[in-house]
């Protein structure tokens, strides 16, 4: 079987997560899905599940989407490498800038068109 | 031998006659010095033009014995007028005035200067000239009438004269800056009057050396004559024991004390005062009393009031741009699901996802109408339609369309059986209902019981609306109903809003004559009450 890669997709919207699991999945990646940014985390730390690349909402509660970042950043293994698209609703500038000085590897803003999104992701990790 | 003794004895008589005569005159000189300084003592202490001008002018008629005087002074161009005169003939010494050009040679020698003749005039009267001023500025002169036979005219009295001239001089000069002092601090109390801010200064041991009337209005002092009474006996007790206790801090601190204290000047009127109290000092750094400054908050808290609204607009505009963002791209998301992705065939899928496109959609719907309607009340466009309906029925259509949104809480319903028809608007009490039934299952994520209930009561429906939700913190409750406040809860959880949907609702219930208000126990649950008067234009509920 065709190996596929892992997405784990981080946003406390649930519809959100929901056509995201679908429309990955149809292109075939394997979605994983986290309703916070500390199940994020959980998941991205776990060491049987490998993740190829995050796609990370910037506002959640409790743990926003830069702490998540920061987290992922600044581990000491592989964890660090691996790719954050950062999916935000705030269109102003400084979360953008703030988000790829910390390091994500790519952001998009909402409402996104979902070719554009697939298009950085397989920029990223093909 | 005996030629000698006599001649000592005539030169010792000789020496003793000399001696006895200067004696004589130095007691004469001393005794009119005495005078003459007495005299311009009494005129360097005044401090009112008339006076000094009167004193020397009595004191120039002791020693020259004149007739008619006039005293003229010197203006800022030059120009003399007359000031002061005396005696019979005083009205027409001016025209005995010679030409300038001679007052001013006068005026430089400085000195008394007879300007007739005595042996020359016969039965006239003799004129003279006494300059006034020190070596330093002219001040003006003295003309004086003098009858030829009176006249006593001498080095000794000339010098006594420029002396008394000179003090004159220094008096008016000094009457002058009391003048402009008097003008300056006329000028101060104007600023200290004009100040928006009370101001009360006390000397050390508390009696008030100044105040100004916006303190007398903000510590609603009514008692005259304040100055020099004791604040204790001026304030309220509550006011006056925070300023003893200024008092006793700022002696023994020596430096600025702010307070705040809450302050009923008059029946009624609660004002919040802040107060700032310093030490004044003289120039030599020596303590001589305390200034308090009384701040009226209120208006500084209406700033603060406006600087959070402020602060609110501006948490609104990210809020409502991330509000209409995320639904927004939820129906972009599905609807291009279904049409690049979804397989047509499969219906399910299809219908699911445009399900959620409906849902997004009314959720839209709801809050650019919320933002539609907070624009028609800040524009004062908002109106009512008034018709006759049943609050029963009301009720009943409502909850039938939240049928779908109840998942894991439990709704029951309470109403009156004798709920009267009532007139109203429909529309805007059935979203009133909307808002606060949607917020009571929205504040419930984890499941709970919605109660209802309305009775009918002094002509008003009493509707209760209340959940065993999440609640608010107590100290958030009072400004829930504000527009765009949004409860603080973030770390607990994301529930959707706007912060517009209860500053609706209580302008909906207050343009009906009605009132709301919300009881809450964070963690517990939340009821809001609201009251409807039966009839229209009923007010007062």
């Amino acid at each position: 079987m065709e190996y596929k890669k892992t997405i784990l997709i981080v946003d406390d919207m649930k519809h959100i997560r929901d056509i995201l699991w679908f429309t990955l999945k149809k292109e075939g990646y394997k979605p994983v899905l986290a309703d916070s940014g500390p199940e994020g985390l959980n998941i991205l730390l776990n060491e049987d599940t490998h993740i190829d690349l995050v796609v990370l909402d910037v506002m959640m509660p409790k743990v926003d989407g830069f702490e998540v970042l920061e987290v992922i950043r600044s581990h000491k293994g592989d964890i660090s490498k691996i790719p954050v698209i950062m999916l935000t609703a705030k269109a102003q500038k400084d979360d953008v800038v703030k988000g790829l000085k910390m390091g994500a590897s790519d952001y998009i803003l909402k409402p996104y068109k979902f070719k554009d999104l697939l298009s950085k992701i397989k920029v990223l990790i093909g | 031998m005996t030629d000698i003794p006599d001649q000592t004895t005539d030169a010792l008589m000789q020496e003793q006659q000399v001696l006895a005569r200067t004696i004589n005159s130095l007691t004469d000189q001393i005794g009119l010095f005495e005078m003459v300084q007495d005299l311009s003592q009494k005129i360097i202490s005044q401090f009112d033009l008339t006076h000094i001008l009167d004193t020397f002018a009595g004191i120039i008629q002791e020693i020259t014995g004149f007739e008619s005087a006039a005293i003229y002074l010197f203006d800022s161009h030059g120009e003399f007028n007359e000031i002061f005169s005396t005696g019979l003939e005083a009205r027409s010494i001016h025209k005995l005035l010679p030409e300038n050009s001679i007052i001013d040679w006068v005026m430089a020698q400085g000195r008394w200067t007879l300007l007739t003749d005595p042996q020359e005039a016969d039965n006239e009267k003799v004129f003279s000239i006494l300059p006034i001023g020190t070596p330093k500025k002219k001040s003006g002169f003295m003309a004086l009438v003098t009858d030829p036979e009176q006249s006593i005219y001498n080095q000794k009295r000339i010098s006594i004269l420029s002396f008394v001239a000179s003090q004159t001089a220094i008096a008016i000069e000094n009457q002058d800056l009391y003048a402009q002092m008097n003008k300056s601090s006329l000028f101060l109390g104007n600023i200290v009057e004009s100040i928006s801010n009370g101001i009360l200064v006390t000397d050390m041991i508390g009696n008030v050396t100044l105040i100004n009337k916006n303190a007398t209005a903000l510590l609603g002092i009514r008692t005259k004559d304040i100055r020099g009474k004791n604040y204790k006996d001026l304030l309220e007790t509550k006011m006056a024991d925070e300023v003893e206790r200024i008092y006793r801090q700022i002696r023994t601190k020596g430096f600025v004390v702010e307070s705040m204290v809450s302050h009923v000047p008059y029946k009624e009127v609660h004002i919040s005062i802040g107060i700032t109290a310093s030490l004044l000092t003289d120039p030599d750094n020596q303590t001589i009393g305390i200034i308090f400054i009384f701040r009226d908050m209120s208006a500084s808290k209406e700033i603060e009031r406006l600087t959070r609204l402020d602060a609110m607009k501006s948490e609104f505009v990210s809020n409502v741009s991330h509000e209409l963002r995320t639904p927004l791209s939820i129906i972009k998301s599905y609807t291009e699901a279904i049409l690049d992705q979804v397989d047509p065939e499969d219906h399910e899928t299809r219908q699911q996802f445009l399900q959620v496109i409906d849902d997004q959609t009314d959720n839209l719907t709801t809050i650019v109408s919320n933002l539609l309607d907070l624009s028609r009340i800040e524009a004062g466009k908002y109106d009512i339609e008034y018709k006759a309906f049943t609050f029963r029925d009301l009720v009943s259509n409502v909850i039938k369309g939240f049928s779908k949104k109840l998942k894991t809480q439990d709704l029951y319903v309470n109403m009156d059986k004798s709920l009267p028809e009532m007139t109203a608007d429909e529309d805007r009490i059935k979203e009133v209902l909307v808002n606060l039934i949607d917020n009571a299952i929205k504040f419930s994520p984890e499941g709970g019981i919605i109660n209802i209930e309305a009775v009918h009561k002094n002509d008003a429906i009493y509707c209760s609306i209340s959940d065993t939700g999440i609640g608010i913190p107590e100290d958030q409750l009072p400004r829930i109903f504000e527009k765009f406040y949004r409860v603080d809860n973030s770390d607990t959880y994301e529930i959707e809003g706007t912060g517009l949907g209860l500053s609706i609702v209580r302008h909906i219930i207050n343009i009906h004559g009605g009132k709301i208000y919300a009881q809450s126990k964070y963690g517990k649950g939340s009821v809001f009450t609201f009251s409807l008067p039966v009839k229209r234009g009923f007010d007062g509920v």
